[in-house]
């Protein structure tokens, strides 16, 4: 029986020493990061072209093996290449750069840029001429000015930039710049709402048009890396209803309509949800606190209204 | 001929009589169906109503009514004649008729509650104790005093001090058999009680009671800012406040260093400055926020020399090789694929063994990383980091599939990975496996030295055993992480995801998540039809459980809706969609009462509610009789009565005048009103009694009923209140809610067990249960431990009560009894307690 007991021990002390073994593995799996530098041209677009995904509608822009945004990465990676190698392989880095501000949307530089790689005489030339062409025509739309007297004309003028932009969509289908132009077409559409929601009180039924506004957002740019962020958006816009709801009819009077403050507080919680259903998301946190803190209003106005 | 004649006289008597009776006789058939299905059709369920009463106004009710004017006004000297005028013609009452007015403790607390003064106030109430003589109205008073928030504070605070005692007198005393005192050997009770009080003096949290009290301290001093008590609370308030921020803070410092430990520095970071925002003196939070910012800037100085260009070796590649390497420079710059395959592929031949070959094949693992196809991208590179004779690119190729970012699957891998060992660990160590082991063996060995290895070694076993059980059953650890990973990979690399959508469907069956369990096999093409079939009917049945548990209608609604839109095949789906009918039948609308309720609160349809005869409610069929799903108040003009009938239950509905509806309305809040009184010193300050689910509308009475106003054309609100609302969830004809006895709103607890409580520790195990009141006892516990099996009762000392609350465990055990002595600690069971964490 003591042998039983002390062989057991030994087991139970094997087992100990194998979880104390496996819990410093653990720990090991998660090491630090390793960085290792480019050293040549190669190296750099290597890392540049493996992550540069074309669809920036979609996917945020991808962070490199340092953790930050590999476009960024790319341009400070290239002018360390040509302060270190002045005058060599000017047509590559030229055109690198200019595919690295296009995704950054800073089409003033990836034109100078493009247009740099385009007087050299070599294998770039036909690419970054076409794509200086259609940047241009990018700039076109952007450059287009909006009326700053009359509203109506100001959203005139923006669902006019909307269908340019989607027809530069349709042009440039499958390539990098239909996710260009698809990402400044949301940036429009996203603007319309904004103006919307900022001048609702001087529109007859302001909300109404902001919530029909919202819903064409999250309908039409499901596919859209910023998707979850507009139901963020959409749920806030809810619970600010809610706090003018609040602040227009006391909640200890009688004028305050208990159910119609829950039906706004409801509509923001359903968008809150759905996103704090989503995993692998960073809004999920976000999404986590604002239906804490709706829980935490709600009950408030409850014990207010009782 | 004679004989024929009879015949026929005797046919045309029976046709004669059968002509006179056939009618009669269908006449009585016809009654009988229409009793049947129509068995009340002249029965009027209502009794007479009763005449208002008279009122004729004598000088007590004029005193009276000019004493709630002088309240409303705030003439407080009238008051208090008014006050000496009842008390006076009380007591001449009694002393004449023995019978008083019975007015004068209302007018008593019209007087007292003009008192500013809060030591005069609760005087006064006091004194109000030895006059009242109505229970309610003592029960009132007395939850006056009781909710008066520096008594309350106080109690908090002595129930705090008590519970921090008693803890520590407990942790002595439970080693302390006062039976075996002559013989005992209290080493090893000593070093137990020991160890346990430092493991409980290490705790940074501040008891509830604590918080609790400080709240209550801060509304005393709004409420009476000119207390002269107040320089002495605000000492306190001080010094809770110092305790509580640095309760909080160090919560906050747990979970910076938890981050920490995870190299998350950005959370750490995070968690170390909210720490420093509660207790801007905390060192801790000061340090570690030093000490992120370090290993930041380290990080930061690191990410710099990787984005900068590393000079190249030496022996640089030739010229006639760099020329070689140009097209592929091009390809990659263009994105080329079919060419950055080509060039790469020849390069790789041309220079097989060299550096220039193992960056050719990164470059063609760049080309299929082009094309989407991640996974192959991956195994070239992969062939890369195993190269030796490149160590520049070996390298990059390393830290490249090391970098989670770029590695999804690999992340997703060791997440699994490390789930997996999370569970070992767990089931191995469970939680705080040092401390536990530490409680455990503190005593053993030092009264048995290595010998009292076998015992904390058993003990061991038997968490084991505890914590395989816990993970088998449900398993703590949470699956967030593998599942974040996952749906990442997913995310980014749908097209290669196949076999990572199974293994998500798999742990989302493992957390009960079957939609999304569903939605995964479905997108992995590889789930049988049964297994999906399966899943479905059990995510089917979570709904309808769901709809179950729910109160509110809407959500009943939504859950069967889902049921009958996204599991239309599954067994549940019958039952939801019974239910939702059974919803939408009018008998089920409006505002139910049942029959029991009814019984328990006759006001409500007695001669002053909605005047229903009180033989409904006798058991006696033969004259009419309630069913047990009682009435419901549709709409405002209509009641639907349930009677039981020998043919089951049938319906009927009445159409009742405005006065009675009024009249009900009324009799609802003043039940409601009387119930909450009852409860009024055993529930919290400001929290709801009354009856339970009683609709707002109904309680705010005409405050309720606002009148129309015109339509200005701006119709905000009206768009919001139509979006997403349920089709039943406001009723249109009204009122929408049951009310129910407790016992059958949850039926569960007519056969509640007392709370049970169970141990299974090192060294014995137990279970002890709660006695019902009456008994002599309030424990009754039973279990083993390192002596013998032992049977106990725990029993209050009655000399001790109200003195010390010490309770006595009196255990009996085989040949002997022993007994424990037990200081009673006391347990928060105020509501709100979330806003006291």
């Amino acid at each position: 029986m003591e042998f039983n007991i002390q062989h057991s021990t030994f087991k139970i002390s094997s087992v100990l020493v194998l979880a104390v073994f496996l819990s410093a593995c653990s720990s090991r799996l998660a090491g630090e990061r390793q960085y290792v530098p480019a050293q040549n041209l190669m190296d750099i677009v290597k890392d540049f072209q493996r992550l540069a995904r074309d669809d920036v509608y979609r996917f945020p822009i991808a962070k490199d093996v340092t953790g930050v945004n590999v476009m960024k990465a790319t341009l400070v990676r290239l002018d360390d290449y040509e302060r270190k190698n002045p005058r060599q392989f000017t047509d590559i880095i030229q055109f690198s750069r200019g595919i690295a501000y296009e995704r950054l949307r800073e089409y003033d530089q990836a034109l100078a840029n493009y247009r740099k790689a385009a007087e050299v005489n070599g294998t770039l030339r036909p690419e970054a001429t076409k794509n200086i062409e259609t940047l241009e025509s990018f700039k076109t739309i952007l450059d287009q000015p909006l009326s700053a007297d009359d509203p109506f004309d100001y959203i005139k003028g923006l669902d006019e930039k909307v269908n340019a932009w989607n027809e530069l969509v349709r042009k440039h289908q499958g390539t990098a710049y239909e996710y260009l132009a698809r990402v400044e077409e949301e940036k429009i559409d996203r603007a319309k709402v904004a103006f919307v929601e900022l001048n609702r009180y001087r529109l007859t039924d302001g909300n109404q048009l902001t919530i029909l506004a919202y819903s064409q957002l999250v309908t039409k740019h499901r596919q859209s890396k910023n998707y979850y962020r507009y139901l963020l958006d959409f749920g806030d816009f809810y619970v600010r209803l809610a706090g003018e709801y609040i602040a227009q009819n006391d909640p200890e009077g009688l004028a305050f309509e208990l159910g119609a403050y829950e039906q706004l507080a409801k509509s923001a919680l359903r968008f809150y949800t759905e996103v704090a259903d989503v995993d692998g998301i960073v809004e999920k946190v976000e999404a986590q606190g604002k239906i804490e803190a709706l829980r935490g209003q709600t009950e408030k106005i409850r014990r207010l209204s009782r | 001929m004679r004989r024929n004649y009879k015949r026929a006289l005797a046919l045309l008597c029976l046709l004669g009589w059968l002509g006179w009776a056939g009618p009669a006789l269908a006449q009585d058939n016809q009654d009988l169906f229409d009793r049947i299905l129509n068995p009340l059709p002249e029965f009027d369920p209502f009794d007479k109503p009763l005449a208002a009463p008279q009122y004729f106004p004598d000088d007590v009710d004029k005193r009276a009514r000019g004493a709630m004017i002088d309240a409303l006004t705030q003439k407080n000297e009238n008051l208090a004649d008014g006050l000496k005028f009842f008390t006076e013609r009380d007591a001449q009452l009694k002393k004449e008729r023995g019978a008083t007015t019975g007015l004068t403790d209302q007018v008593r607390d019209l007087y007292n509650n003009t008192i500013e003064d809060r030591e005069r106030y609760l005087e006064a109430q006091n004194k109000a104790l030895s006059f009242v003589s109505s229970p309610q109205h003592k029960q009132l008073i007395e939850s006056r005093i009781k909710n008066d928030d520096l008594n309350q504070a106080h109690d908090q605070l002595k129930k705090s001090a008590t519970n921090k005692w008693g803890g520590m007198l407990n942790r002595m005393l439970s080693a302390m058999d006062l039976a075996n005192i002559v013989t005992g050997n209290y080493t090893g009770a000593a070093v137990d009680s020991a160890v346990q009080q430092i493991v409980a003096m290490s705790s940074s949290d501040m008891p509830i009671e604590e918080r609790r009290a400080l709240a209550l301290l801060n509304e005393h001093l709004k409420r009476y800012p000119d207390d002269p008590k107040n320089p002495e609370i605000r000492k306190q308030i001080d010094a809770l406040e110092k305790r509580k921020r640095r309760a909080l803070a160090q919560k906050q410092l747990d979970k910076a260093e938890e981050a920490l430990k995870k190299k998350n520095l950005t959370q750490a970071e995070f968690y170390y400055q909210v720490a420093a925002a509660i207790d801007p003196l905390s060192r801790a939070a000061e340090a570690g926020l030093d000490q992120v910012k370090q290993r930041a800037q380290a990080e930061e100085q690191e990410r710099k020399k990787a984005l900068a260009v590393a000079a190249p070796p030496r022996q640089g590649v030739n010229a006639a090789e760099q020329r070689d390497m140009n097209e592929l420079l091009y390809a990659l710059t263009l994105r080329d694929q079919e060419k950055i395959q080509s060039e790469a592929a020849a390069l790789e031949k041309k220079y097989r063994g060299t550096a220039t070959a193992a960056s050719a094949r990164d470059a063609a693992a760049v080309g299929l990383e082009i094309k989407g196809r991640h996974e192959e991208a991956k195994k070239l590179l992969q062939q890369v980091a195993d190269a030796s004779n490149a160590p520049h690119e070996r390298q990059r190729a390393q830290a490249l599939l090391q970098n989670p970012e770029y590695n999804l699957l690999d992340s997703f891998e060791r997440a699994r990975t490390q789930h997996t060992l999370d569970t070992v660990k767990f089931v191995l160590l469970g939680d705080d496996f040092l401390k536990k082991n530490l409680l455990l063996a503190a005593g053993p060995l030092v009264t048995a030295g290595p010998a009292g290895a076998v015992s904390v070694a058993a003990a061991n076993v038997m968490i084991v055993g505890t914590n395989l059980l816990q993970v088998l059953t449900n398993n703590p650890i949470s699956y967030q992480n593998v599942i974040d990973k996952g749906v990442d990979y997913i995310r980014n690399h749908p097209e290669s995801a196949t076999d990572v959508y199974e293994v998500l469907a798999g742990v989302y069956e493992d957390t009960g998540m079957y939609d999304k369990a569903i939605a995964y096999y479905e997108m992995s093409g590889k789930a049988p039809e049964k297994k999906l079939a399966d899943l479905k009917e059990k995510a089917a049945k979570d709904l309808l459980q769901a709809a179950s548990k729910s109160t509110e209608r809407s959500s009943q609604e939504y859950y069967l809706k889902q049921i009958l839109d996204n599991y239309a095949d599954s067994s549940a789906a019958k039952e939801a969609n019974q239910r939702l009918a059974r919803m939408t039948k009018l008998e089920n609308q409006g505002l139910r009462m049942t029959k029991k309720f009814l019984m328990e609160n006759p006001e409500l349809y007695g001669a002053q509610g909605l005047g229903l005869k009180p033989s409904l409610f006798d058991g006696n069929l033969s004259n009419m009789e309630l069913a047990d799903k009682g009435v419901s108040v549709i709409g405002d003009n209509e009641v639907l009565v349930n009677f039981q009938t020998p043919w089951g239950v049938r319906t009927q509905v009445y159409r009742i005048n405005d006065e009675t509806n009024d009249r009900f309305q009324m009799a609802v809040r003043q039940r409601n009103y009387d119930l909450a009184l009852a409860s009024v010193d055993t529930r919290p300050k400001g929290t709801e009694g009354g009856i339970k689910n009683v609709p707002r509308t109904l309680l705010a009475g005409t405050l309720a009923k606002k009148p129309s106003t015109p339509d200005t054309g701006e119709s905000t609100f009206t768009f919001m209140r139509e979006f997403g609302s349920s089709s039943t969830a406001i009723n249109p004809r009204g009122l929408d809610a049951q009310f129910q006895t407790e016992a059958e709103r949850d039926p569960t607890t007519r056969y509640k067990l007392p709370p049970l409580q169970g141990n299974i520790s090192a060294t014995h195990f137990d279970i002890s249960g709660g006695l019902p009141a009456g008994l002599w006892g309030d424990k009754l516990m039973l279990g083993t431990d390192q002596g013998s099996p032992f049977a106990g009762v725990q029993v209050p000392i009655p000399l001790l009560q109200g003195f010390i609350p010490v309770d006595f465990m009196v255990q009996g055990r085989p040949g002997r009894f022993s007994l424990f002595p037990k200081i009673r600690l006391s347990q928060d069971k105020g509501n709100d307690q979330e806003l006291y964490r």
